[in-house]
């Protein structure tokens, strides 16, 4: 007896299809479901009766000794894929996968994406510019109808299909061995003696599948000799973000969250429900919804909907009433209900009995090993890298950091500078594991999956802060095999880069690894030639990059000129002696230069004693002679005293110098500079100020003035005597 | 404190209507009937067309025995049928935009063709009182004869409730608080009490309200939330790219030169489009290839000034050129539409003459025209 075949081709994705679909299989009772996924996965669909697993969920398949090659195949609740699944799980009803091998596609490496966009020329062909609202309009929406014949619907998607498809070519390429693997499968099925045979499959392939099958030589030929990997399968938790994002089989779906609502309330009215779910969710942000905005909004997504002839509201009406009557056109609530409601907040988990990736487990070793568990609630570490255990910690850390799955998250030590300190804020969450599963691309052990992503950033990374955070995260992670070429690369930019700021800003962390280097016991050699090359530039550079520069500019500049000698002191590099300081003096004799920079390169000469005293009393009074207008004086000052008065306190030279421009200012210059001033000084120590304070009120002769003592200027006090006894109304 | 009384006498024929400027019932007449006697869908109560037709009305279309209507809003159509739709439901309709984005057109538009009339306008300033929200009163009748029926004048809100039209509010942030809140009982219960005579007025069915605001403006008194509740609410936008803006300003130029008179000068298609480009820059303060960052002016760029300037080009060439719109008749007003305050603005165009039109190709009798337009 010849066996009944049907086909029901679905929208991946797409809940209407879903609820089509269990309908018709209701009614068919077939005795074996064959569906369009990879052979290799039919052993783990038992895994999907398990009440553990909860979608979203993918099927990962990757090649077993290189996890960066895999492939991932996802399903949510609405998927029609997943209900049969489930379907045929409770039914005790025997699946199989008929789709091509993953271990001939992922031996070719051609992506899966199907050219054609079928449902998009039929779209168009209806006069809709949006194949999504076409399909759901067609199918979706009708099928919400108990009266509808859920069967004449897949009729009437292949009489769709077998029509666009007569125009087009035979499929290659993969698409051709695709559907020669359908073919077989099927083929198979029914010589297998099974009676009533339902195939799910995408829409596109259901004239490929369709009676009369051709020549089974001719499939047989094509499948012949493929190329083959070793592959492995499991099952990983999904999310709905990325189901949103694309990635993967097929086409990826703009609103997963629209859709599992809209799957879920199944027949009811899914339209009042959301709106409710969207007043909760602006509730918790504290923007007002009443209910009678919710009514406005149902009342309006419901006019719209009969307005633009569909039979019921879809996202487009209800996202468009949203937009009107509860957001009143602001674009804030807008874009929290498509992030949270839309696209959707969903993570699903698998069994505990699911084999796992290679990074994840490698990840529970080395959490063991680094005696770290993985906790929801957040809690705070300190590590101290000189200890093994801190060292082995910080570095896996580090690493998953740089595989962009934040478990700990670094904090300021505090206070602290020195670096064998570290403070983490650890806590896990279900979305990492998630990160964890997209990371075990680049590999199966922490170690070379992080080296490679590392490498592979600095290849992207244009700012050269960038890639000087990358060489940092090499180092602090361990990743000899990252550190060279990032290096590397890191020079190679340093060298095209024109902008010395950012130079300066790269030189700093670089200097910081070179030095404390040795602690972590991580080899920096070919950090120093780096360095060399960084601080040639720099100093070449100095001088025409700071010479006109405006007051925010200065600041900064200033404060730049100050890291670098500190970055120079931390390494003790030669060029301080030499190179470095003859830059700052270009910089400091520079005519037109603005004060706070010229004012910064005297003091930091003056700090590493290349110049005297005498040479920077001397450069001070030029710059804060009578010809100079009063505020750039004053931004000289605060360039020169740099947030401490200490060099004031010490050279009295100084002081009288500042004292004495002071006096000389006019009223109205005064008030030019008294506000710059007022911060300059402000930002000094509470005793500093004392102590400048004293020794201004003192003799001038730099001489702090006497403390109270037993010493009594007999003058002085006779007259203090002679009020106090007016006062108390005795007689002289 | 103008109230809008007595509706237009009607013309007797398009080509010699004495008003400088029909109302759009008026002046689409055939399109308005065209689009009634071809629609078959089902329309609310006193509604002349079903919703999709007003749709097609303002977005332009076809009939299907061929006539073609005019777009009057080029832009988003899914925003068109939130506004219609907003007043198909009982809530009324809130426009929001810059100056310039075409919120009192579409509502002139809207009334006309859901209601016919057009005419019944209230205009919110900062001195509008209740009587134009409410009623006021024929002062020589009440004082001879008492609070009677006969007594009161009504407003145009009063009017549209008792006809079951469309009334427009324009600007309705510039009214005082105290007045915009007369409105909320209007809107949530559909009645106006008379609490004088002991009566109240029912709106009829087909009544709705469509407010116009502008929240760029200093002196906007915001609506209160429970007046908010009351409108759905629906932004006009700029246009999104240049090639709608060329579009809205080629046929608005050229209606208004029907307008006002002017000969049938098409502008040349460069210089529209030069001049949406300038507007556009400045507006968004980036050049149009996103490279050099621009100051922005302090005046409205809106499309509604791109077209006064055009305009004035044309009646510049027309009246005082050679028939032919040239870059001088452009430049003086284009001008004089960017320098709005004399300091801040003049700084913005003399960066941006002297940054970006010199070394544009193709633009240097513009940047010529202008130069001696801003030293003239």
């Amino acid at each position: 007896m010849a066996a009944s075949i049907h086909l029901f081709g679905i929208r991946h994705h797409g809940p209407g299809s879903a609820g089509s679909l269990r309908r018709a299989l209701d009614e068919v009772q077939p005795d074996v479901v064959l569906l369009e996924a990879p052979k290799e996965a039919e052993p783990l669909l038992r895994l999907a009766a398990d009440p553990q697993m909860v979608p979203p969920v993918a099927l990962l398949a990757y090649v077993a000794d290189q996890p960066e090659r895999a492939a991932f195949y996802p399903f949510a609740n609405f998927s029609p894929e997943w209900v049969a699944i489930r379907w045929a799980t409770s039914q005790a009803v025997a699946v199989r996968c008929i789709d091509l091998p993953a271990a001939n596609s992922l031996a070719t490496g051609t992506s899966r994406i199907p050219s054609i966009d079928a449902i998009g020329q039929l779209a168009d062909v209806a006069g809709y510019d949006d194949p999504e609202r076409w399909w759901e309009d067609v199918v979706e929406h009708r099928s919400g109808d108990p009266d509808s014949q859920s069967i004449s619907t897949f009729e009437a998607v292949a009489e769709a299909m077998t029509a666009v498809r007569a125009g087009e070519p035979n499929p290659i390429g993969v698409e051709a061995l695709r559907e020669a693997s359908m073919r077989q499968s099927l083929r198979r099925a029914q010589v297998d003696g099974f009676e009533r045979i339902a195939v799910v499959c995408g829409a596109w392939h259901v004239p490929a599948l369709a009676a009369p099958l051709g020549h089974a030589a001719a499939d047989a030929a094509l499948l012949r000799g493929l190329a083959k990997v070793k592959v492995a399968t499991t099952w990983v938790p999904w999310t709905h973000r990325r189901l949103a994002n694309a990635s993967g089989y097929g086409a990826g779906v703009t609103s997963p969250g629209w859709y599992a609502h809209v799957f879920a309330m199944e027949g009811h009215e899914s339209t009042t429900t959301w709106f409710a779910r969207i007043a909760a969710l602006l509730r918790e942000h504290d923007i007002a919804v009443s209910p009678d905005h919710l009514i406005g909004a149902t009342r309006l997504a419901q006019t719209l909907a009969v307005m633009r002839g569909r039979p019921s509201a879809g996202l487009f009406e209800v996202v468009d009433a949203a937009k009107a009557a509860l957001a009143a056109g602001r674009l804030g609530p807008l874009a929290l209900i498509q992030e949270r409601l839309v696209i959707g907040d969903e993570i699903g988990s698998v069994p505990a009995s699911t084999p796992m990736v290679p990074l994840a487990r490698d990840l529970v070793l080395q959490q063991k090993r680094a005696r770290l568990k993985p906790d929801a609630v957040e809690r705070a570490i300190e590590i101290d890298v000189r200890a093994s255990t801190g060292r082995v910690r910080s570095q896996l850390l580090h690493r998953l950091w740089a595989l962009d799955v934040p478990w700990g998250r670094p904090q300021q030590s505090r206070g602290s500078t020195g670096t064998f300190r570290e403070t983490w804020t650890l806590r896990w969450e279900p979305e990492m594991s998630v990160g964890l599963i997209a990371a075990s691309a680049y590999g199966a052990t922490v170690e070379a999956a992080a080296t490679a992503r590392i490498i592979e950033r600095s290849t992207t990374a244009t700012a050269l802060a960038d890639l000087t955070a990358l060489v940092e995260l090499a180092l602090l992670g361990d990743l000899p095999r990252a550190v060279a070429p990032t290096i590397e690369r890191l020079a190679g930019r340093a060298a095209l880069d024109a902008d010395i700021s950012q130079l300066m800003d790269a030189l700093a962390p670089l200097a910081r690894v070179a030095r404390y280097g040795d602690v972590r016991g991580t080899d920096a050699s070919s950090l120093a030639t780096t360095l060399d090359g960084l601080i040639v530039r720099i100093c070449a550079g100095l001088g025409p990059a700071f010479a006109s520069l405006d007051d925010d500019a200065a600041a900064s500049a200033a404060d730049r000129l100050g890291a670098t000698q500190a970055a120079l002191a931390l390494v003790d590099h030669a060029a301080r002696h030499d190179l470095w300081p003859r830059a700052l003096e270009g910089v400091a004799n520079r005519h037109g230069g603005h004060g706070v920079v010229r004012g910064r390169a005297i003091r930091l000469l003056v700090d590493s004693e290349r110049w005297s005293a005498e040479q920077a009393g001397a450069a001070l009074s030029r710059a804060l002679s009578g010809g100079t207008p009063a505020p750039a004086g004053a931004a000289f000052v605060e360039g020169f005293l740099a947030g401490s008065g200490t060099v004031l306190l010490h050279d009295s030279r100084l002081l009288e110098l500042i004292d004495s421009w002071l006096g000389s200012l006019d009223a109205a210059s005064f008030v030019d500079v008294v506000a710059l001033l007022r911060r300059t000084f402000g930002s000094f120590e509470l005793a500093e100020r004392r102590q400048l304070g004293l020794l201004v009120a003192g003799h001038g002769d730099g001489r702090p003035p006497a403390p109270f003592g037993w010493d009594i200027d007999p003058e002085r006090a006779r007259r203090g005597l002679a009020t106090v006894g007016l006062l108390l109304g005795a007689s002289s | 404190m103008t109230v809008s009384a007595h509706p237009v006498a009607m013309p007797e024929q398009s080509d010699s209507i004495v008003v400088l400027r029909p109302h759009a019932e008026q002046q689409y007449a055939v399109e308005l009937a065209a689009l009634a006697a071809d629609d078959q869908r089902q329309r609310p109560a006193r509604w002349r067309l079903s919703p999709a037709a007003v749709v097609t009305y303002l977005l332009g279309g076809e009939t299907s025995d061929g006539m073609q209507i005019t777009p009057k809003y080029v832009g988003s159509r899914r925003l068109m049928e939130v506004a219609v739709a907003t007043l198909v439901t009982d809530r009324a309709l809130l426009l929001l935009g810059i100056p310039g984005t075409a919120k009192t057109w579409v509502s002139e538009h809207l009334a006309a063709a859901i209601s016919g009339d057009s005419t019944l306008l209230v205009q919110g300033t900062a001195g509008t009182g209740e009587e134009a929200i409410r009623y006021g009163w024929n002062y020589a009748r009440l004082l001879s004869e008492g609070p009677s029926e006969a007594a009161l004048v009504p407003s145009p809100v009063m009017r549209g409730m008792r006809s079951g039209s469309i009334v427009r509010i324009e600007e309705l942030t510039r009214m005082p608080s105290d007045v915009q809140d007369a409105l909320i009982t209007v809107l949530s219960e559909k009645t106006l009490p008379v609490p004088e005579l002991g009566s109240e007025v029912q709106a009829e069915r087909g009544f709705n309200v469509i407010a116009t605001a502008n929240d760029r403006d200093r002196g906007v008194n915001e609506l209160s939330s429970a007046l908010r509740r009351r409108f759905n609410t629906v932004i006009l936008p700029l246009p999104a790219s240049a090639e709608e803006e060329v579009a809205i300003v080629r046929r608005r130029v050229r209606e208004l030169g029907d307008a006002l008179q002017l000969p049938p000068i098409p502008p040349a298609a460069e210089e529209i489009r030069r001049v949406v480009t300038i507007f556009r820059e400045l507006r968004n303060g980036v050049t149009e290839d996103g490279r050099l960052s621009l100051k922005i002016s302090s005046a409205t760029l809106s499309t509604a000034e791109v077209i006064s300037v055009l305009t004035q080009g044309v009646a510049l060439a027309a009246h005082f050129g050679n028939g032919q719109m040239t870059v001088e008749d452009v430049a003086a007003g284009v001008v004089g539409a960017v320098i709005k305050d004399p300091i801040h603005d003049s700084v913005v165009w003399r960066e941006y003459l002297e940054g970006v039109v010199r070394d544009r190709p193709g633009w240097a009798d513009f940047y010529t025209a202008a130069r001696s337009a801003a030293d003239s």
